[in-house]
């Protein structure tokens, strides 16, 4: 037991078992002082049904005792990551910083005359046993971030110093006015014919797809439509084939289906 | 029991229109709230998460409820005979008043269909709720049992009415029991927010006010519905009843006088305990006030100035101000002074309001409807000479 | 039944006695030294979390990582804009953990980002407010919760100092309580440091055993105690907490409550729960001492007034 709550919880669960069969036994003290006849079986009948039921209870708060839990070792817990990567690396160039030219210690601290490299203290990612040494990337945010925010000058938002590469726009596709999730239509089950999320985005949830794929398009950037949507349902089977004059779907729309249609082109 | 053959429009009395279109409204909206959750009727957050619902339904109805364990200790455990005529009264409104509150517990709770779950499923017997769980149910049960031989008079069953009386003793040994307990444990339930509730109120001393002010809402409760069914009633009533009335209520009366006056004594030495006297001076301070002198001493004075000279109308006044002032005080407990800190709030929707007109209608319709047929207002003819 | 060995005999004579020990251990153990409230020290290695205010950025990374691991529905405003700073939001039923902005009084420019989530205290109010024992502390630190049992009271919400647990109210038929779990189930317990912490880029965040955070931490202010200001934030507050916060300004202007002492709250409520079963076991006694008194006195009174004496006649009728 290691913290006054699981000793409350306990403790008092075990004091009023105590004090209800005490209420119980008080009433038989008292009709063992007046022996009544009828009315003594009266009573002494939901006392039974009462003991037989706490008797019950008592065994359950009893088998609640609260485990000792898992026991947390010396080992490290392993840095997981949960986010897919939204950053290229960033390179440092010694040039950029002429003005400290000569100063290496201000940035290479705890050196005395040698100049090590940051690799060769802060070499592993994080380790829950040695809690002082930061990761290496985490040294380098901090050693570039804290001096730039100290000293007012210098990058400190993310991409100044990182590239954003390879994430494709949402501009491609389509706006984002009444989208609420993005796996319905790009997920293992989405709708056919839509780009799937890559294989190591499958853990992805929605507010974290909008960290890196911004939408530069509104709806007004899509040809809208001369018509309102009462009674027509499927808008392939007039603009499929072209049909009394409906425009034709473009050639890079082919495999889209109804679902996909409005969330660009609205009646106008 | 439907007095079958009675005509129709004679139900039709312009009370009865009312009150059914109030219930009506009310219980649409507890449907609304099952169907949709609790968002769509209440303005409760995750700031402020009990609501009106639960002031006015479980704090406040709670300690005007006392009425049945303190009429039923004067009568039954202390031979005070003259009080007899209203003890089944008493234990009617007190019951009446529990179950009202489980009512309002099941719409304000989460997940209502669980509420047997810290009876038998799963246990915290550290906390102060899980008392509060155990006592309403068990007083509630005990209260039922308590005033089941009315029920039984009434339906005609002899042989278990017998029984039922048997157990009277032990049940109201039993009910003064449960009853400190949990008047107190609904005081004690706020005694883990010292940071939400203005330090004017919070104090440890909070479950003995609690529990001291619940006996006089409770006396007071029996003074005023003794009123209203003197007057609305008169024809379930017989003559001894109607003849103790206006004795029974000055000496309650006087009884709650009493009660006020250490309740205000204790309301100021809880004050001291905190030492924050420097308070009374700020706008809490001022509405503290209120409700300390306005609301505690005023109807002390009343009632003691009033059963002195034998005034029922002004004891009968001041009963319905205390009962005020015991609604205030929880209300400033449980919803007003409860995180007076924080900006913006938002006490109550006017949806709760009309759940709560709709359930107090119904309750006041159980009432009526219980009081006309039992021999609750009169003593059955058949069981007169015992 | 001969023995014959004799060591075995020995051996058994010992498991015996083991058995007893243990038995009685199980018995005493919370008495084996003081019972005061303060002797309650947690488990040694129980898990938690440093955050170093002088250090976060306000990117919102453990935001993102935290609604992406419980698997939590999209924000209003996605995670990479900075106009949520604008004003200060709190934890909600759809939100764990939150991150707002406070003016730096010292550095104009320099703004304090403050995440906020559930302390996982070491002696939990809401542990202690639950009728169905739905909340837990574990041993391991964090404050977890069992929606099977819970039947939605919201006393948690009620009893919680830093205004954390959150409520379904949409939710008409499964509603639950809400809140950071550290990561207990999906992460702790397969040895995985918790999502918000292994995302941060500055290291703000550092998991770790609480006790060698606390060394952590005093060594950070000792260090540079021109940086910090001399208050680990959660190493007494309520009792103290999982979640230590170091900060360069003085915590009551970041929103921290402030006046929340060191009592542990589950001390506040323990006196009126010793009450209960003294209330159980005097008052009948003493009501039915009133009784009887009564009882007799009424006996005597009939017996006086020549009415023939009922033996056991009672007040009932």
């Amino acid at each position: 037991m290691n913290t006054l709550v699981d000793f409350i919880t306990h403790t008092k669960g075990l004091e009023y078992l105590i004090a209800i069969a005490f209420l119980i036994s008080f009433i038989i003290f008292w009709q063992m002082l007046h022996r009544q006849g009828v009315r003594f079986w009266v009573t002494i009948l939901p006392i039974v049904a009462l003991v037989l039921v706490f008797g019950i209870l008592g065994l359950r708060i009893n088998s609640q005792r609260p485990s000792e839990g898992v026991a947390v070792g010396e080992s490290p817990f392993l840095t997981t990551s949960v986010l897919a990567e939204w950053y290229g690396p960033a390179s440092f160039d010694h040039s950029s910083h002429p003005d400290h030219q000569g100063d290496c210690g201000l940035c290479h601290h705890y050196s005395q005359g040698r100049i090590p490299s940051c690799s060769e203290c802060h070499g592993k990612p994080f380790d829950a046993a040695e809690l002082k040494m930061p990761g290496l990337t985490h040294a380098y945010h901090l050693r570039c971030i804290g001096c730039h925010m100290e000293n007012q000058a210098g990058p400190t938002n993310c991409v100044e110093c990182h590239t954003q590469a390879e994430i494709p726009p949402l501009s491609a596709v389509h706006p984002l006015t009444g989208v609420t999730n993005c796996l319905s239509c790009h997920g293992e089950n989405g709708i056919p014919g839509v780009t799937r999320v890559p294989a190591d985005h499958l853990q992805a949830t929605n507010g974290v797809c909008q960290l890196c794929h911004k939408p530069r398009v509104e709806a007004k950037d899509f040809a809208g439509l001369p018509h309102t949507l009462a009674g027509r349902e499927g808008c392939l089977m007039c603009h499929g084939a072209g049909i009394a004059g409906a425009s034709k779907v473009l050639e890079n729309h082919t495999g889209r289906t109804n679902e996909t249609c409005t969330l660009c082109h609205k009646p106008l | 029991m439907l007095q079958v053959g009675r005509p129709a429009r004679e139900w039709m009395t312009p009370f009865n229109v009312v009150a059914g279109l109030i219930v009506l409204v009310g219980l649409y909206f507890i449907v609304v709230r099952f169907s949709q959750g609790l968002a769509s009727i209440t303005d409760a957050s995750d700031d402020q998460p009990w609501g009106l619902l639960l002031s006015w339904g479980l704090f406040a109805g709670v300690p005007l409820s006392a009425s049945g364990f303190a009429l039923g200790t004067a009568v039954y455990l202390f031979g005070m005979k003259e009080y007899h005529p209203v003890v089944r009264n008493a234990i009617l409104i007190g019951f009446l008043g529990y179950f009202f509150a489980v009512v309002f517990l099941l719409i304000d709770l989460g997940r209502p269909w669980r509420i047997y779950y810290p009876m038998f499923v799963s246990f915290g017997p550290a906390s102060v709720m899980f008392l509060v769980a155990w006592h309403v149910a068990l007083y509630l049960s005990c209260q039922a049992l308590e005033f089941s031989p009315a029920a039984l008079e009434w339906l005609k069953l002899k042989i278990l009415r017998r029984w039922a009386l048997a157990l009277t003793i032990g049940l109201t040994i039993f009910g003064v029991i449960l009853s400190t307990l949990h008047q107190s444990a609904l005081g004690a339930m706020f005694l883990l927010a010292p940071g939400k509730l203005h330090p004017l109120w919070y104090t440890p001393y909070l479950p003995w006010l609690f529990f001291l002010s619940s006996i006089a809402g409770g006396l007071s409760m029996v003074i005023f519905v003794g009123m209203l069914t003197q007057r609305f009633l008169k024809r379930h009533a017989d003559a001894p009843y109607l003849a103790s009335l206006e004795p029974i209520s000055l000496g309650l009366g006087s009884a709650a006088s009493i009660t006020l006056f250490s309740y205000f004594a204790l309301k100021v030495i809880a004050l001291a305990h905190g030492d924050h006297w420097q308070l009374l001076s700020t706008p809490w301070g001022y509405w503290y006030l209120v409700e300390l002198l306005g609301f505690v001493l005023l109807p002390c004075f009343l009632f003691a100035y009033a059963s002195s000279r034998n005034n029922v109308t002004l004891v009968r006044f001041t009963a319905i101000w205390t009962i005020g002032g015991i609604i205030l005080n929880r209300f400033n407990v449980s919803l007003i002074a409860f995180n007076w800190s924080l900006p913006d709030r938002q006490l109550f929707h006017w949806k709760e309001l009309v759940i709560i007109l709709s359930v107090v209608t119904i309750q006041i319709l159980t009432y009526r409807w219980i009081a006309s047929r039992m021999p609750v207002l009169r003593e059955d003819q058949q069981y007169q000479s015992e | 039944m001969k023995t014959g060995n004799p060591r075995h005999a020995f051996h058994r004579r010992g498991f015996l006695k083991r058995a007893a020990a243990a038995l009685g251990s199980s018995f005493f153990s919370p008495h084996s030294g003081s019972v005061l409230a303060q002797d309650f020290p947690g488990r040694e290695d129980r898990l938690g979390m440093l955050v170093d205010l002088t250090r976060c950025i306000g990117c919102r990374r453990c935001e993102a990582a935290c609604n992406q691991t419980s698997s939590l529905p999209a924000p209003e405003i996605p995670f990479g804009d900075k106009s949520v700073f604008e004003e200060k939001r709190r934890t909600n039923a759809k939100t764990y953990t939150v991150v707002n902005r406070y003016p730096n009084p010292q550095r104009v420019g320099m703004p304090v980002y403050v995440k906020t989530q559930c302390m996982h205290c070491d002696e939990p109010a809401c542990v202690s407010a639950c009728l169905v024992g739905a909340l837990k502390k574990t041993p391991e630190g964090p404050v977890i919760y069992n929606a099977d049992v819970c039947i939605g009271c919201r006393y948690c919400i009620i009893s919680c100092p830093f205004y954390i647990p959150a409520y379904e109210y949409s939710n008409a038929f499964e509603p639950k309580v809400q809140k950071c779990f550290m990561c207990h189930d999906t992460r702790i317990l397969k040895g995985e440091v918790p999502a918000c912490a292994t995302e941060c880029p500055v290291e703000a965040l550092t998991f770790g055993k609480r006790r060698d955070l606390l060394v952590l931490a005093r060594s950070r202010i000792m260090e540079n105690p021109d940086r910090y200001v001399d208050h680990i934030y959660g190493e007494r507050e309520v009792g103290g907490t999982s979640w230590l916060y170091i900060s360069g300004v003085p915590f009551e202007q970041l929103g921290f409550p402030g006046n929340l002492g060191t009592t542990p709250y589950p001390m506040l409520t323990r006196e009126f729960l010793s009450f209960v079963p003294l209330v159980l076991v005097v008052w009948p006694a003493l009501l039915g001492g009133f009784y009887l008194m009564t009882k007799r006195r009424m006996q005597e009174d009939r017996a006086e007034s020549g009415e023939p004496k009922k033996p056991e006649q009672t007040l009932e009728a």
